[in-house]
């Protein structure tokens, strides 16, 4: 009994670290400012699947049952002057892993962006606050932390050459901090991507991401004690991705990335796709 | 002698008559001469009235600004759209609100960008809510918009006025601008045709304006309705259909009666003369004016005109700005355009535009004096000069152009040099041995077979006065211009002389030292034919630069280093040189030529080194 109590309860575990991790997938601070009154859609769906774990001491080991997740993210950005972009965001989650069954909304991410460089775009920085939604923040397979967080960073895009030009390459990158109200701890968030223009057909990129924790806050009192670390995670990730031009306004995207190290992370191998849209009034 | 009332009365009248007489020909006589008072002096002061914007004199425009946005309107990103607060302060003295933000699409990358304001609402500048102020960037001459619109106006086209304008951001002078009028239904209503009528503009971007048939599913997306705010492109559709459904026999009937057929012919004829290309699918506008219940064409957007010449072979944006120079495209240039087609094959309306093209060029006279001869020449010369003289001194001060490696005289110059050219070429096309005929053109330029090879000699041979004016020599059934000469000696006579061209071959004979791949591709050969005296010349000798596959340009691409050398016979002579790269003409003054001399010329660059 104690054994079944015990591999329920890791599925549990993982597939609620899964929701966490996953529920943050999108990315952290953009450099790309917006116009004046222009506006950006964007909308992504995420599949993620993984039958392997890193453990506390990022050792990788099977679990019982193999995950399988849908996230749906949407953020919109609206440039409210030449200085500043408002942003806002939403994720939803619809996941499964063995027996455990998860549907639901994410956190609302309410933020502001400004320019780091008030010539050049690409080089900004932004602050983001994280407000759970009404989903029940003592379950273990919850698609948020259900806390109140706060996230500050910078980011930079480096172009080669001007954008419409052809097979030029640009790298973009950025770190910042996050914050949260109590457990979970707080932590580190970073990003590297490189993308590689080819001719007018699209664009080739690949990126690594880090977010690394600080292990500063004490151990969120709950049901199993051995869930102590669920907030409390490390992962680099890898992707890799493609996108296009629809037309003049409209673009999508399709990547694929697999945790490459982690420590309290489900091992997930995630294929996304998204689409955005921006226009002016 | 009996002098009875009726004899008196019949006096009287013929005095009044030959006095009216004297001052009719006497006004035509002001006008010709005087291409700056073409307009009726009350014209001038009535439209100065109506817009506050001067022809003449350059205005100043006071703009303020927080001092980071002031700093970052030209500096920002070139693709950002923000815009900022700004205010301008009238000449009343009263402070008028607003935002201003960069405009234009490729001209945005230039240091200095073309701006927009739009004032809040019910506030004026000049009577319009909208001002634009336009760079010039890309017309180092700052002219070619200037005198394509003052030859709309001149032939009573509606168009919006325009004024240079200084302008000043926060005290600080910003450079000259070009204030053109916000083209608007008032503007409209200035002409008489009412601010209620149906108004279209073609997208910038689509290049599908253009009344062709499988453009008709994407109208909406090739076109903008100005007026009325709302989506009835009806008008449009029906008008294409028309335009489609009417054989071009027919085509004159249909045009009296749905269109202003002067503003076409108008636009054609501009559109030709300046070697407008940039046309016909975009680059116009429509306006359907409910008073007459016709349609005027407005012509649009000549910056890239007087010989500039898109590159095929070149990439963005170098295929737009380059210094190749064209004159010889002939009058169907552009995109393929049914309106365009059916007006010059139809007849009737052929006729029309060439008797147009003859009293512009000062061939023959088919309208009013102020027009005729607009673009001779000697007309062109005085009229580009006199602006840019006005232009000079202000470009000094101007803190993007003073520092700027364009070459102000040489942009001039070629302004004048592709108006000497084209008026040569049109001049041979309607009056020549070979007129133009539209039957044989082509319409669509995919369907233009390849060019041919351009290895040839051109021969001319043609009298010159002693006017004291560059006589342009061009070869008959080409039109295809080889030389121009003025004769500076104090003879009076004309001259006859032949002129040949070996076009696109290396030199045979060349100056010692030299390599004639490193020359310029190209042998000039002039004769003086007329006995016994020889004379003193002014030369211009053309060599081309169409685009960077067709060029006599050679192994050296630096133009400025050509020089001139000429045989004589039995030796060569190194003369003094003036080049212009932009209209690749290279001149020469003071040379003499005795008769039957034939002088042989070539150009290599200035060092022997290759």
């Amino acid at each position: 009994m104690q054994r079944l109590v015990c591999s329920t309860y890791f599925k549990q575990v993982l597939f609620g670290v899964t929701m966490l991790t996953c529920a943050t997938i999108v990315q952290a601070a953009s450099p790309w400012m917006r116009s004046e009154a222009e506006r950006f859609y964007w909308a992504g769906i995420t599949y993620s699947t993984g039958d392997q774990r890193w453990d506390d001491k990022s050792n990788q080991k099977k679990v019982d049952c193999r995950n399988s997740d849908w996230y749906m993210h949407q953020k919109i950005e609206y440039g409210y002057s030449y200085y500043y972009t408002l942003i806002a965001g939403l994720s939803a989650a619809s996941a499964n892993c063995g027996d455990d069954r998860l549907t639901g909304v994410g956190d609302l991410t309410l933020g502001i962006r400004g320019r780091l460089d008030k010539y050049r775009n690409g080089k900004s920085w932004e602050i983001t606050t994280i407000i759970p939604t009404g989903y029940e923040r003592d379950n273990s397979s919850r698609p948020g932390n259900g806390r109140f967080g706060i996230e500050a960073g910078v980011a930079w895009l480096f172009k080669e050459e001007e954008r419409e030009l052809v097979n030029s390459w640009s790298w973009q990158g950025g770190v910042a901090i996050r914050l949260w109200q109590g457990p979970p701890a707080d932590q580190f968030l970073s990003y590297l991507s490189v993308q590689h223009r080819i001719a007018a057909v699209g664009k080739i990129g690949m990126r690594i991401s880090g977010d690394f924790s600080f292990r500063n806050e004490s151990p969120e009192k709950i049901k199993f004690e051995n869930r102590t670390r669920l907030t409390d995670f490390d992962k680099v990730r890898a992707a890799v991705s493609w996108s296009s031009r629809i037309s003049a306004r409209w673009s999508w995207q399709a990547n694929v990335g697999h945790v490459l190290w982690g420590r309290n992370v489900t091992d997930n191998l995630t294929v996304g796709l998204n689409i955005s849209h921006d226009w002016s009034q | 002698m009996k002098l009875s009332i009726d004899f008196i009365c019949r006096a009287a009248g013929i005095v009044m008559l030959s006095r009216v007489l004297v001052l009719f020909f006497l006004s035509m006589a002001v006008h010709a001469d005087e291409p700056w008072t073409t307009e009726k002096a009350s014209m001038v002061n009535s439209t100065e009235k109506k817009t506050g914007l001067s022809r003449t004199s350059i205005g100043t425009l006071h703009l303020n600004m927080r001092p980071i946005d002031a700093d970052v309107l030209f500096r920002k990103d070139p693709h950002d759209t923000s815009s900022f607060a700004v205010s301008i302060v009238d000449d009343a003295g009263k402070t008028l609100k607003g935002r201003i933000k960069v405009s234009g699409s490729f001209t945005r990358r230039f240091p200095k960008k073309s701006i927009f304001i739009k004032l809040e609402n019910g506030q004026q500048w000049k009577g319009q809510q909208k001002v634009s102020l336009d760079a010039m960037a890309t017309d180092g001459s700052m002219q070619r918009e200037w005198l394509a619109w003052q030859l709309v106006h001149a032939l009573g086209v509606p168009g919006p006025e325009l004024q240079y304008m200084r302008v000043y951001i926060n005290n600080r002078y910003s450079g000259l601008f070009m204030h053109t009028e916000w083209l608007d239904t008032g503007v409209m209503a200035r002409y008489g045709l009412g601010a209620d009528g149906q108004f279209f503009h073609p997208s910038d971007s689509k290049f599908c304006g253009d009344f062709l048939s499988h453009h008709k599913k994407t109208l909406k997306d090739c076109w903008f309705k100005l007026s009325p705010r709302d989506k009835d492109f009806s008008p449009l559709q029906v008008l294409m259909d028309d335009i489609a459904q009417t054989p071009v026999k027919e085509f004159h009937e249909y045009l009296e009666m749905h269109f202003d057929v002067d503003s076409v012919i108008n636009w054609l004829a501009l559109n030709v003369l300046t070697s407008n290309g940039d046309t016909y699918n975009k680059n116009y506008f429509l306006y359907r004016s409910a008073i007459t219940g016709k349609w005027v064409v407005i012509p649009w957007d000549y910056d890239l005109s007087f010989g500039r010449n898109w590159d095929a072979y070149l990439p963005f944006p170098e295929n737009i700005l380059n210094d190749n120079f064209q004159y010889f495209y002939p009058p169907e240039l552009g995109a393929p355009n049914p309106l365009k087609e059916k007006t010059l094959r139809n007849p009737v309306l052929n006729q029309l535009f060439t008797e147009r093209m003859l009293h512009l060029l000062g061939e023959k006279r088919h309208g009013a004096a102020a027009t005729f001869g607009w673009f001779s020449p000697k007309a062109m010369r005085e009229r580009i000069d006199r602006t840019a003289i006005r232009l000079q001194p202000e470009r000094i001060d101007d803190p993007y152009l003073k520092d700027s490696a364009i070459d102000f005289s040489q942009e001039t110059e070629s302004l004048w040099h592709y108006v000497q050219r084209r008026h040569a070429y049109l001049r041979e096309i309607f009056t020549g041995a070979v007129p133009w005929n539209p039957e044989l053109a082509i319409w669509n330029p995919a369907d233009a077979p390849p060019r041919p090879a351009l290895s040839v000699s051109l021969f001319a041979s043609q009298q010159v006065s002693a006017n004291g004016q560059y006589a342009t020599i061009a070869a008959p059934a080409y039109g295809y211009l080889l030389a121009a000469i003025k004769l500076k000696d104090n003879n009076g006579e004309a001259a006859k002389f032949n002129v040949e061209s070996a076009i696109n071959h290396t030199p045979t004979v060349f100056p010692p030292g030299y390599d004639p791949a490193s020359c310029i591709q190209r042998s000039w050969f002039i004769t003086l034919r007329t006995p016994f005296k020889s004379r003193v010349m002014d030369l211009q000798l053309d060599y081309l630069q169409e685009d960077s596959q067709r060029q006599e340009l050679g192994s050296v691409r630096s133009e400025q280093n050509f020089t001139l050398w000429v045989l004589d016979g039995q030796r060569w002579h190194k003369i003094e040189t003036h080049v212009n790269p932009l209209s690749n003409v290279i001149s020469t003054q003071n040379m003499t030529i005795h008769p039957s001399q034939m002088l042989r010329f070539v150009a290599c660059p200035e060092s022997t080194e290759s």
